[in-house]
């Protein structure tokens, strides 16, 4: 009896040894099906685990810079506490977070550094020369105030920018879209360090429910989400930064780009929790695609904007149009093209923000070339 | 009998099985296990590193001699010397401080020998007291070359002034011998232990994250994004935070010697990844012979030539700076930024690009807290 059943037990002892023996190894296959919830809802063991109170925190900061750069109220030293050091907010809950705007802003690793000191001279040229002219009439070389017969008034530089436009939508590509496209759907970012043996263990941050991984792809999630009322049924439009501008261009340029974006949040999510980075990765592409078309929509669409309003003989829309468009323009550089290429480096950024310099002096056929250009070169 | 049969059995298959976890991570990427790793520990030991700490040692054996004359006799033209001679030990370490590995890291050499800036007050308050533990962290910053530069540069308004503090009070020569002292007495112990290390530096080859191979390249990466990226320029320059920070050049009391010392590191930078002997007289197998022998692509081009050029290209920039970084910021800031957007660039390609190719990982965050 013996002798017939002694290969059978060792059958039986090398098979199990072969499928248990080694089981952190690549061949061992793992179930990572992954099959997304219906809304950004995770949860472990009956606890939320999505958390981005840091991105709230700044998509929140991010309005009152935009109040703060158009009231003549405002202070140098005010406007960069806000901006520098994440305080000074009327919203008390704002201060002394540790969070901060200037810190995130074209802050990624493919971002150039020498763009966020325009944020600053913006600052600077805000409290040092529009303030001081906010009754002056503006003209080329003199910062004050423009009004349309009957419209809207803005108060611009010297150079006719009117800066909170500026500010705020360079803010859209240089924070909200350069932190998601750039920063934190990378995999650079996603499997830094020992995210993946953390996740694929289970190993959650020390005090929290998420795995390091999972929250990386959450605080990209809170950058366009952030201030929604609930991320479950977004409605998008909120605040004044990526969501406000994924609606517009959902509602009129690309319906159904807001739910593509979102339905990718959600699956390369749920691809985190069944560890299956191959998806996650094609999702992250999705994202870093479509936002990136967001802000093409927007460059394009105010640079005509531009033209029509200077030729309808209303050049405080036009001035208000160009603005909007020259902080869209450069938040081109940190688009993401799925590669980690942006659609247009720094340097043809730069060679578009030098034609658009002088609003006073800009060439309509300029700014209409330059909508073709970034309609061809990004297929909209 | 058939008992002991299957214990061996039993045996052999847990051995087949999982008796070297290395080797199978390095056989499921087949062209890793190709390329040979311990020869290239063996270029880097012999050809790059232990050259580079013994010419190291001898400059400081200069320097410290040119500190016994000066303090001797603390005279203009002694003082002179010894500037000169602190400057090319100080070069002379750019070419060793990535090297935070061994006896190095266990000492935290490179924290003892560079710095900055200095910490004033504990600094001043030493040389007053004329009693202080070197060991202690809070020490780090009132030692090393930055308080070497700080002691020949930055204690008096001018030469004179200086002079004047080293003849009047004998507390400024005490504090002086004693830091020099101590670092040639940390770069013994760092030299010499090579002697022992060196064995055990080239036969960790594996494709582990303790292993010489992966401690090494997450060294230089982590060098070239700290302590040359971040220290020398990204930090002065501002990247971090709202306005530039110009106490925070390297060689901050010498001032016009910043570039000098930037691109010596960018020079033992580039020497390292092309695998340049110390000597510059051969070279070995390397990072970018490593990643040619992969045939990584990055886009259209090789990587292992896009690192290249890239890093020659932060070189270029480099070269267009004022010699002191205090005057570049204050004259034209964003050529500084230009130039880190250009150091920036290879920082991606190493530590994404080629750190895939090598199925090597990061060993160390970004603590960009959020």
């Amino acid at each position: 009896m013996k002798f017939k059943s002694l290969p059978l037990y060792l059958f039986i002892a090398c098979a199990s040894l072969f499928l248990t023996s080694c089981s952190d190894d690549d061949d061992v296959v793992v179930d990572n099906t992954v099959t997304p919830p219906s809304t950004y809802k995770f949860e472990r063991n009956g606890k939320n685990t999505v958390s981005h109170g840091g991105q709230t925190s700044r998509l929140k900061m991010a309005s009152e810079l935009y109040s703060g750069m158009k009231s003549s109220s405002s202070t140098k030293a005010g406007l960069n506490n806000m901006f520098n050091n994440g305080t000074g907010f009327s919203d008390a809950t704002l201060n002394g977070t540790g969070k901060k705007i200037g810190s995130k802003t074209f802050a990624s690793s493919v971002a150039s550094s020498t763009v966020k000191p325009k944020f600053d001279a913006m600052i600077t040229d805000f409290a040092d020369n529009v303030i001081p002219n906010w009754s002056t009439t503006a003209a080329n070389g003199t910062a004050g105030k423009m009004t349309d017969a009957g419209g809207r008034t803005v108060y611009i530089n010297a150079k006719g920018h009117e800066l909170t436009q500026l500010f705020t939508k360079g803010l859209i590509g240089g924070m909200t879209m350069d932190q998601i496209v750039n920063g934190y759907l990378t995999a650079a970012k996603l499997d830094g360090g020992t995210n993946i043996a953390d996740n694929n263990a289970g190993t959650l941050v020390e005090g929290k429910d998420y795995t390091n991984m999972e929250h990386y792809w959450d605080e990209g999630f809170g950058y366009l989400y952030g201030e929604e009322a609930d991320v479950k049924n977004p409605t998008l439009g909120k605040g004044v930064l990526l969501s406000k501008y994924a609606k517009k261009v959902n509602d009129s340029n690309s319906p159904g780009i807001g739910k593509i974006i979102y339905d990718a949040f959600i699956m390369g999510r749920a691809a985190i929790v069944a560890k299956n980075y191959t998806v996650r990765d094609a999702q992250a592409k999705i994202i870093q695609m479509n936002i990136s078309k967001i802000i093409g929509y927007k460059a394009h669409d105010y640079l005509n904007d531009y033209v029509t309003k200077a030729a309808a003989g209303t050049p405080a829309d036009a001035i208000h149009a160009l603005s909007e468009g020259y902080g869209f323009v450069m938040s081109l550089q940190v688009t993401n093209d799925g590669t980690g290429k942006p659609y247009f480096s720094n340097a043809e950024v730069n060679v578009m923000l030098a034609k658009l310099d002088n609003f006073w002096t800009v060439s309509s056929a300029d700014c209409t070339a330059m909508a073709n250009q970034i309609k061809s070169k990004m297929s909209l | 009998m058939y008992k002991k049969i299957f214990l061996l059995l039993f045996a052999s298959f847990v051995l087949v099985q999982c008796s070297s976890s290395d080797d199978d991570a390095n056989l499921l990427d087949e062209k890793t296990v190709a390329y040979d790793r311990a020869k290239m520990l063996v270029h880097w030991a012999d050809m790059i590193i232990i050259p580079a700490h013994s010419a190291f040692q001898a400059s400081l054996s200069i320097l410290d001699n040119s500190t016994k004359s000066f303090v001797a006799a603390p005279n203009q033209s002694n003082l002179d010397d010894l500037r000169s001679k602190w400057l090319v030990s100080y070069k002379s370490w750019q070419h060793i401080e990535m090297f935070d590995i061994g006896k190095a890291e266990e000492i935290y050499f490179k924290s003892k020998m560079n710095i900055y800036p200095i910490d004033k007050t504990w600094l001043d308050k030493n040389i007053d007291n004329g009693s202080y533990d070197l060991e202690n962290a809070n020490n780090y910053s009132s030692q090393g070359f930055p308080a070497v530069d700080y002691m020949l540069n930055g204690i008096g308004a001018d030469d004179t002034a200086i002079l004047n503090r080293f003849t009047n009070d004998v507390k400024y020569s005490n504090y002086l011998t004693s830091i020099v002292n101590k670092m040639v007495s940390n770069t013994e112990t760092v030299v010499n232990d090579w002697n022992n290390y060196r064995t055990t530096f080239i036969g960790s080859t594996k494709n582990t994250a303790s292993s010489s191979v992966n401690k090494l390249i997450n060294d230089f990466i982590y060098y070239y994004e700290k302590g040359l990226r971040a220290n020398k320029v990204g930090i002065p320059a501002g990247v971090f935070s709202g306005a530039p920070l110009m106490g925070n050049v390297e060689a901050f009391y010498k001032k016009d010697v910043s570039k000098d010392l930037l691109l010596e590191a960018m020079n033992a930078s580039i020497k390292f990844y092309s695998g340049t002997s110390f000597d510059g007289l051969s070279s070995g197998p390397s990072l970018k012979s490593y990643l040619a022998h992969l045939n990584t692509q990055k886009g259209a081009e090789s990587l292992s030539i896009s690192i290249l050029s890239k890093l020659e290209s932060a070189k270029t920039s480099i070269n267009s700076l004022s010699n002191s970084f205090i005057d570049q910021i204050e004259s034209e800031n964003n050529k500084m930024l230009v130039t880190y957007d250009a150091i920036q660039a290879v920082v991606v390609l190493l530590k994404v690009d080629m750190l895939q190719a090598f199925n090597i990982n990061v060993d160390y965050t970004d603590a960009d807290g959020d």
